[in-house]
């Protein structure tokens, strides 16, 4: 028997904001389910917190077979550690192929110690996973610059973090049975004391996530007062790339992207924004996409239902005089 | 409290070979990583503070040696270069294992800084890596470090909220871009730079064995590398520009988006 052999079954981590799980964590489940569906092996989800009352219950609606639970009051909210140490052993313990986390702030101060002691490989930001289902190799599909790289892992088990929006989560249904595995676990509370958490209060006080147009600012661009007027005719909001955020042209708050927001306004235009896939998580779902770009290859055009080869400086004024008239 | 700080050197502008959508590194300028330069800043101000040396740490290249030149007329004392064709193609794991492999060498390190992400490949493994072979806690996205009576108390950057907490050392800390304004060495910090060692080591004085590092000590391997496949039917309009803009104006207003 190859020791590759020994791992069967696919986890996910669930994880919590209070008592509700992460609608990345949901997602999860979605990709999870296809992927033991397609490998015929269970779905389990691994759970810790405090007092987590129906929320066992609800991951086997959402498409769990098992969901692994860990209470005690250590868990209530997440330091490194102890979450460290639950993970590590019960993947020892029970060896699954797959083990999936949400790409957030937790999932990746998480996995990647937990793959370090391991010993195993960790894909960064995957946007999707398929099977090569001879082999049982999972190709963990990654932004590579402005093109996409499949990465594999020769040991188990195959690690990646996910990142949050790419699919939606599963259809609930609350007629799903499924199995509860309470474990017992010696807690210590770790080297990590959480002294205080505020709130992180935005300065802007414009939210583009609820923004229905945007008009989206990238390096192609070069005057900004251009793309506030288009914005103001279509009632829009400006967004922006990273390199227009980092030059400080528009405020952090307005990164689109894998560092920054998700958005899914009815209306995206992108100006002189070339594509690259950690700018595209965040903006692919939008209603209706424009694409101005003066090269017709940049990969934008392929997430765009409207493209413009040209001149963002000399497409947008014609565009804003023709809204107008 | 000596304190290390790990550099990665990348490429000044990332632009990608069209046909082979690889990294062009010929001719482009090799920089400190921007949040790497945010936590040689750090620690610079914790050792005007609190004494001690500060040691960049890096594994790459030969020319690595010149960009952190950079780093040491910033304020750094000494520079350790990991350079070997066998730790070449390294995943972060392999990455982490030659790093913290270096720091184990060095002498009462309390602090090991990193930044929290590359603006090459970002995977923001290698910091938490670091820490795991160290056996020491790790404190990721970190905006504000205080140091006090061999504890420190950080603000950590989360999603919606500032989380701030307390560990003992040695930790390592990863630093989020833009907390603070990296100074900018004069001439003079820049000869005097010169005068301090950059220590190049190779994987066998380190002990390494090949098959801990590069190609050999990576689990994950990159299989493929392909343009994203079109996600919707892109319709592109063509003619004058006043023609675009006025269909496209048109077609907006029908959709009830204009
Ligand atoms: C597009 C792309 C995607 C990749 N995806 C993966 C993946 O999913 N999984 C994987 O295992 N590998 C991946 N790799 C390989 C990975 O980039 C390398 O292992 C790299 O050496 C370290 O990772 P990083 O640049 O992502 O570092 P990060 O983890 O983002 O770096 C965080 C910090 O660690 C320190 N640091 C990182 N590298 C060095 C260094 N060489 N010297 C000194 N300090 C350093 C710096 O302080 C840095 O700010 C990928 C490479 C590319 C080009
Ligand atoms: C770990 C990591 C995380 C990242 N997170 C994000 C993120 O959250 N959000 C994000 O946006 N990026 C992110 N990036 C950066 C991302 O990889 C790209 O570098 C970035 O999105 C490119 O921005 P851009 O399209 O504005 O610039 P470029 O890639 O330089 O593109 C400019 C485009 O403008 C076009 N152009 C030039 N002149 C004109 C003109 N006159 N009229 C019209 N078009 C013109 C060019 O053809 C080109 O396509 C991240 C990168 C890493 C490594």
């Amino acid at each position: 028997m190859k020791e590759t052999d020994r791992y069967r079954g696919v986890w996910v981590f669930a994880e919590r904001k209070d008592s509700q799980v992460i609608k990345g964590s949901l997602e999860l489940l979605s990709l999870g389910r296809g992927l033991a569906d397609e490998l015929q092996v269970e779905l389990s989800v691994l759970l810790m917190g405090d007092r987590l009352g129906g929320i066992p219950e609800e991951l086997i609606y959402y498409g769990a077979d098992v969901v692994y639970v860990i209470e005690n009051p250590i868990l209530e909210r997440y330091t490194t550690s102890p979450y460290h140490r639950i993970v590590c052993d019960l993947i020892t313990e029970n060896k699954p192929e797959i083990v999936l986390f949400s790409a957030t702030h937790l999932g990746m101060d998480l996995a990647p110690r937990a793959a370090c002691e391991l010993k195993t490989g960790l894909s960064a930001h995957c946007v999707d996973l398929k099977m090569d289902k001879e082999n049982r190799q999972l190709l963990q599909i990654c932004p590579y610059f402005d093109y996409m790289a499949t990465i594999v892992t020769d040991t188990r088990p195959q690690m990646a973090t996910v990142q949050p929006g790419i699919t939606s989560p599963p259809r609930r249904d609350d007629s799903r049975q499924g199995k509860t595995v309470r474990v017992e676990f010696k807690i210590e509370p770790g080297d990590i004391k959480i002294v205080e958490v505020e709130a992180r209060k935005e300065e802007d006080t414009e939210k583009i996530e609820e923004a229905d147009v945007i008009v989206a600012v990238g390096r192609g661009l070069k005057d900004m007062c251009l793309a506030e007027e288009l914005a103001s005719v279509l009632g829009g909001v400006l967004g922006a790339t990273q390199p227009i955020t980092d030059a400080g042209l528009l405020p952090q708050s307005r990164m689109i992207g894998q560092t920054g927001k998700i958005v899914q306004p009815k209306l995206y235009i992108a100006c002189g924004i070339s594509g690259a896939g950690q700018h595209i998580v965040g903006m692919q779902n939008s209603g209706t996409i424009v694409a101005i770009n003066t090269d017709e290859k940049a990969p934008i055009f392929k997430v765009a239902d409207y493209g413009i080869v040209g001149d963002a400086s000399k497409v947008i004024p014609a565009l804003i005089e023709s809204l107008k008239g | 409290m000596n304190i290390v700080v790990c550099v990665k050197q990348v490429p000044e502008e990332i632009r990608i070979n069209k046909t082979k959508g690889t990294l062009i590194r010929d001719g482009i300028k090799g920089v400190i990583n921007p949040c790497d330069k945010n936590a040689i800043e750090l620690a610079i101000t914790l050792k005007e503070k609190h004494g001690g040396k500060i040691t960049l740490v890096s594994m790459g290249p030969k020319d690595v040696e010149n960009t952190l030149t950079h780093g040491l007329a910033m304020g750094a004392d000494q520079a350790v270069l990991v350079c070997d064709r066998v730790c070449a193609g390294a995943d972060t794991l392999a990455t982490a294992f030659a790093l913290a492999t270096v720091i184990k060498k060095l002498d009462n390190v309390q602090l090991v800084l990193c930044g929290k992400e590359t603006a090459d490949s970002g995977t923001q493994h290698v910091g938490p890596q670091i820490a795991h072979y160290l056996g020491i806690p790790q404190v990721t996205y970190v905006v504000t470090l205080l140091i006090e009576d061999s504890k420190i108390l950080a603000k950590r950057q989360l999603k919606d909220e500032y989380e701030t907490v307390e560990t003992g050392l040695p930790a390592l800390v990863t630093v989020v871009k833009g907390i603070n304004e990296p100074r900018m060495p004069t001439y003079l910090n820049i000869y005097e730079a010169s005068k301090k060692d950059t220590h190049k080591w190779c994987a066998e004085d380190l002990g390494l064995k090949e098959d801990e590092v590069g190609i050999q000590g990576s689990p994950t391997r990159i299989t493929k590398v392909f343009a994203p496949e079109a996600k919707r039917e892109c319709k592109m309009l063509r003619g004058s520009i006043e023609d675009i803009s006025g269909s496209l104006a048109n077609d907006l207003k029908s959709k009830g988006l204009a």
